[in-house]
């Protein structure tokens, strides 16, 4: 009797086996857009090739681990050009959806093109990987299928460049600052938290101009005239990386030398804006400081020195710039592995748990990846630093403020 | 700094004015929708690029360099495409098509050599008629 309960055990757990296996799909299916082309090229194709870098390197080493079928399986990205359409985008998104049946939905880079995806990936009861969509507007209570990946919310992104000018700006005679923004759903959520933080402060700093342009704009040289007539002590600039380049070109072709200016992409794609800024344009400009600038501990994935080697590697040609974005596709790589080598199933709910149950405890080289109850990220910091030449030329980053990390004080008002 | 917008402006105002132009002659004399029309700007745009960071020398040379490739180049389109998009149907509706499909090709040849993200000349190779205000 016991021979035959013994046998039947184990022909039992042999067809148990075999099913589990035979469920297991050959690939993992990520599906993701990218824009080749556009007004957001450059912010995209670097955290798509980053992507691109950490599957082919999974793929090396037979795949990632999927805890639902305890096994090894190789990932597949399946990518398309949304070409900075956010019509084409959303068209896009869907047909991963429904036609490529993908397992994971990875959106693409920017506020701009996320937004189709967080509204597409809801219908849909997909949970959608943010990359860099940090706008506000994208995560709710009610909303539980979005969780960002490499960067902080944009309501957050501006506090320490608030905190500087509500706390230190007075003592260095900041008095009276100029928010200049793009309308779009990333810089707009920007400006506005940067102006609730400095009102709330109740610092004794008088806001002189404050306006909104399209994001396609181009030319700033009477947007700057306007701001000059102001005679602002600070002026803080919220645009993409395209509104970043116009409006320093245009600041250096002026000839117009404000006292203290900040551009979030001077910091976040530096090697961007050096090939089309110049090194000198963008000395004594304040800006976010990169991971790349700040040594984070390293306790999943490639050290930030492993992982400009491999990209150098991969992508030699320097066609595609190294910067915060790139470190943000490859980040969003690491949260996608170690989630599936802890969910039990590819149920997009669970997936969404097992998400979340990293929150706090996942330490890479972007800095440690934390969510709030919405999905948003709160684990990533952006101290303010300003730029610096060295002595060869090159530019150099200090970090100037929370006070804690700072590495360097002010250059207040620009020489 | 006014003037200086004033001068910027008026640039600005000629260079789209010339672009809107081109495609209005195109299309009002050829009846042909050239949707990559502003794609043989932006090689153009590149041809300056390729002048200065290549050879370093004056982007003004690209006036005449750019002038003569893009005639060529113009009269190979003209004698290839245009006989047969003017013996159709819909000559408008044909030559959207096919421009969208000439706009596409340009844009991957100029991923492919020059990659994806902005590239830029220093602003003052031409020099400048008024010294910075400071």
């Amino acid at each position: 009797m016991l021979k035959i309960t013994g046998a039947a055990l184990v022909a039992g757990l042999a067809c148990a086996t075999q099913a589990f296996a035979a469920d297991a799909p050959a690939e993992i299916k990520i599906g993701t857009l990218y824009a080749s082309s556009g007004r957001f090229a450059s912010i995209s194709m670097p955290v798509h090739s980053a992507l691109k870098l950490w599957a082919e390197q999974k793929n090396a080493e037979g795949g990632v681990y999927v805890k639902a079928f305890d096994k090894k399986i190789p990932v597949k990205l399946v990518a398309y050009d949304d070409q900075s359409n956010t019509a084409t985008a959303s068209t896009l998104y869907n047909q991963l959806i429904t036609q490529d049946k993908v397992d994971l939905l990875v959106a693409d880079s920017g506020s701009v093109l996320t937004a189709p995806a967080v509204a597409i990936a809801r219908d849909h009861k997909m949970f959608l990987y943010d990359q860099t969509g940090t706008g506000a507007s994208f995560f709710s209570k009610d909303n539980p299928y979005i969780a960002l990946m490499a960067d902080p919310v944009s309501t957050v992104w501006p506090k320490p460049v608030a905190d500087f000018v509500s706390h230190d700006g007075p003592g260095l005679g900041i008095k009276k600052i100029a928010i200049l923004y793009s309308t779009n759903e990333f810089t707009g959520t920007q400006a506005n938290a940067f102006r609730k933080f400095v009102k709330e402060s109740g610092a004794p700093i008088e806001i002189v101009y404050d306006q909104g342009v399209p994001t396609e704009t181009t030319n700033y040289t009477v947007i700057i005239n306007n701001i000059a007539n102001t005679q602002p002590d600070a002026v803080i600039h919220f645009g993409y990386a395209p509104n970043d380049i116009a409006f320093l070109r245009n600041v250096a072709d002026v000839g117009v030398n404000f006292k203290m200016l900040f551009a979030i992409y001077a910091g976040i794609e530096t090697e961007l804006l050096e090939k089309n800024v110049g090194e000198k344009a963008l000395e004594y400009v304040y800006t976010y400081v990169p991971p790349s600038e700040l040594d984070y501990p390293v306790e999943f994935g490639m050290s930030m020195k492993e992982y400009k080697a491999a990209w150098d590697k991969k992508y030699p040609d320097g066609k595609i710039e190294f910067g915060f974005n790139a470190t943000a596709g490859y980040t969003t790589g690491l949260v996608i592995e170690k989630t599936l080598s802890v969910a039990t199933s590819l149920d997009q709910m669970e997936l969404r748990r097992a998400t979340f149950s990293l929150s706090g405890n996942l330490k890479t080289l972007d800095g440690t990846f934390a969510l709030d109850e919405m999905g948003g990220q709160i684990g990533e910091l952006t101290p303010l630093g300003q730029l610096r030449l060295d002595d060869q030329g090159h530019i150099k980053f200090i970090s100037i403020y929370p006070h804690e990390t700072a590495t360097g004080k002010p250059v207040y008002p620009r020489p | 700094m006014l003037i200086y917008a004033l001068v910027a402006g008026v640039l600005f105002g000629l260079y789209f004015s010339l672009v809107g132009i081109g495609l209005n002659l195109v299309f009002g004399v050829m009846r042909i929708v050239n949707l990559a029309h502003g794609d043989i700007l932006m090689l153009g745009a590149f041809v300056a690029f390729g002048v200065v960071t290549l050879a370093g020398i004056d982007p003004l040379f690209a006036v005449p360099l750019a002038f003569v490739l893009f005639v060529l180049v113009g009269l190979v389109l003209y004698w290839v495409l245009v006989p047969r998009l003017q013996g159709s149907v819909n000559p408008e509706m044909l030559s959207i098509i096919l421009f969208f499909g000439l706009s596409q090709v340009i844009e991957a040849v100029t991923t492919i050599f020059f990659g994806t993200s902005e590239r830029s000349i220093q602003s003052r190779l031409l020099g400048t008629v008024f010294p910075p205000s400071g």
